[in-house]
């Protein structure tokens, strides 16, 4: 049952990826998440981390490694419905997955 | 010097191989230093990066510009894959080496080669190895920027994948956008529709020992012809012309290799291979060739030289098949137009204006005179090639590297070739000619530059940029404005060609 699942989610994947279709939700996922002000909320959580730390002590990747977490977290329902929502779309308009 | 006043050490990193004082912890806001030998950090901050600036001081040294090393490295990539394990997510390359990988190695190449920086595909960060961190540069912000802005542009332009027939993007093997600009112009040339389209043309006679399709070049552009007016049922997709480089290659020796070469170099090799494999076997007689080269690219120059002391006349006739023309400007003796208003016109006069030779030996007085010489047009060619001679080749440096005059050439869409051809021609109307292709070149010499070429879809007079495989629909304001390298005109009364 679980392999069917990965593979069912691999050849998904492959088929977002060749369609272009994954590259059309990236762009609206980011248009949304800039919308709901998450991508000023996660801004100003960066700025508050290298303030803390100096700027001098960090570097891009461990930024990154601090921010994921709550970047995840601070997603808003909404949205994660809406992304859902297409992938299903998706999937019931190419059945033959 | 910030370094100095933080305490943060001298450039004594390890790769740089000077020991003189190991490195020292930083902490900026309370600017105290740990005790100078005994604290060994991971960890460097260094602004500015000393790789980067290494980088901009060869940048200047070889007169290139950040933006067109950045532009050609992410056009090596388009379409991203580690090199090792064929991850294409959050690739990097090497900006010594220009090798597209992964994170993990990228991280572990940069430590073998001892390659420090980097740049993120996506994102155009760079990323220093030694630093261990993104840094911050403002010539490289901008040559980011710019490409961002590029990138959006086409983007935006380009046309929905299934309308567009009739024009296909074509593949960069590896710096072969020279290549790739000469197939295009030539491909979309009005006339050569007929021969390449049709099956009667070609018989494909082409002996060789070993008689393969690749080795007949005229098989070859046929199958690039049929891509491109195929090209929307496959949506677009670009052509691969790797059967086609290697042909140029075997053929013409001096332009294999993966280095960046001159267009015109390209267009005279091409025009040679076809003429080799497709000229008629008697020798003597040029007039009667049939290949398509003498029949529709050939023209011919009339050289006139006048004695200055008795008058005589000598007339030299020679066969060409571009034109080749020096800048106004390019010798100091050039005074006469003004740096704002050069112009294909303004070449063309230059080059049928007579000039004074100093050292000519004239047989009637038997002694060298001075003698003026002036050169026309005898006989124009049906498709009109022009090369504006941008390219020198840089003496003092060790590089030999072709330096790039630019300047922007205007040049028309329609253009009378009457005033520079042989007075004997009286045929007026048969001297009109149409653009339908431009090849520009962009950057500050042959190696580090790129080219694109501009053509114009014949049956609906629009203007597709050719990128490498990005093909988009551009203005013809800028076309016009670009910096053309060779223009190539079609005569526009053709007989049927039967």
């Amino acid at each position: 049952m679980a392999d069917r699942n990965a593979q069912i989610r691999a050849s998904l994947n492959a088929k977002l990826i060749e369609s272009g279709e994954r590259e059309r939700m990236k762009q609206l996922l980011r248009q949304r998440l800039m919308e709901y002000g998450w991508r000023d909320q996660m801004k100003s959580y960066c700025k508050d981390i290298v303030k803390q730390k100096g700027l001098e002590n960090i570097t891009v990747d461990e930024l990154v490694q601090e921010i994921t977490p709550k970047g995840r977290a601070l997603v808003p329902d909404s949205i994660k419905k809406e992304m859902l929502a297409l992938l299903r779309q998706y999937l019931s308009k190419h059945e033959e997955l | 010097m910030i370094e100095l006043s933080s305490a943060t050490t001298s450039s004594s990193f390890p790769s740089m191989g000077l020991v003189s004082s190991p490195p020292r912890s930083v902490c900026s806001t309370t600017n105290s230093t740990s005790s100078p030998t005994v604290v060994v950090q991971t960890r460097l901050h260094k602004f500015p990066c000393q790789e980067i600036e290494k980088l901009k001081q060869k940048y200047r040294i070889q007169h290139t510009s950040c933006f067109t090393h950045l532009q050609n490295l992410i056009n090596k990539h388009r379409i991203p894959k580690c090199r090792e394990c064929g991850l294409d997510e959050q690739c990097r390359i090497c900006l010594d080496c220009s090798l597209c990988l992964c994170r993990h190695h990228a991280q572990q190449h940069s430590r073998l080669c001892s390659h420090a920086l980097a740049i993120d595909i996506k994102r155009l960060f760079v990323h220093c190895y030694i630093c261990g961190d993104v840094q911050y540069d403002s010539v490289f912000e901008r040559a980011r920027r710019k490409i961002i802005l590029l990138q959006q542009n086409s983007s935006n332009n380009s046309p929905s994948s299934s309308t567009i027939g009739g024009i296909c993007g074509l593949l960069n093997l590896g710096n072969t956008c020279f290549m790739n600009s000469v197939l295009q112009a030539f491909v979309h040339a009005p006339v050569l529709r007929d021969c390449f389209l049709s099956e009667k043309q070609h018989h494909c006679e082409f002996q060789d020992t070993n008689h393969t399709i690749t080795n007949c070049i005229m098989c070859q552009l046929r199958q690039l012809y049929h891509h491109v007016h195929e090209g929307q049922q496959r949506s677009n997709e670009p052509f691969v012309p790797s059967q086609l480089l290697y042909l140029i290659w075997t053929h013409e020796n001096h332009l294999a290799g993966f280095e960046e070469q001159d267009a015109q170099e390209l267009l005279m090799a091409l025009f040679n291979i076809i003429h080799s494999q497709n000229s008629n076997d008697d020798v003597d007689d040029e007039k009667t060739c049939s290949c398509i080269i003498d029949r529709f690219f050939k023209g011919a120059l009339q050289s006139e030289i006048t004695c200055s002391q008795c008058g005589s006349v000598s007339t030299k006739n020679d066969l060409v098949r571009d034109i080749s023309l020096q800048l106004p400007f390019a010798s100091s003796n050039d005074e006469c137009f003004p740096s704002s208003s050069y112009s294909l016109e303004n070449c063309l006069w230059r080059f049928t204006h007579s000039e004074t030779l100093s050292n000519f030996y004239c047989d009637k007085c038997q002694m060298s005179m001075s003698a003026n010489i002036k050169l026309t047009i005898s006989q124009a060619p049906i498709v009109a090639c022009f090369h504006l001679k941008r390219f020198q080749y840089v003496k003092k440096s060790r590089s030999k590297m072709r330096k790039k005059i630019s300047a922007h050439i205007s040049f028309p869409d329609e253009l009378d070739l009457t005033p520079y051809m042989t007075i004997t021609n009286f045929n007026k109307d048969h001297n009109k000619y149409c653009l339908f292709a431009v090849i520009s070149h962009f950057g500050s010499s042959v190696e580090t530059g790129h080219y694109m070429c501009y053509v114009k879809l014949q049956l609906q007079n629009r203007w597709f940029r050719c990128d490498d495989h990005c093909v988009c629909e551009v203005s013809a304001e800028e076309v016009f404005k670009s910096e053309c390298y060779l223009l190539f005109y079609q005569r526009m009364s053709v007989e049927p060609t039967s």
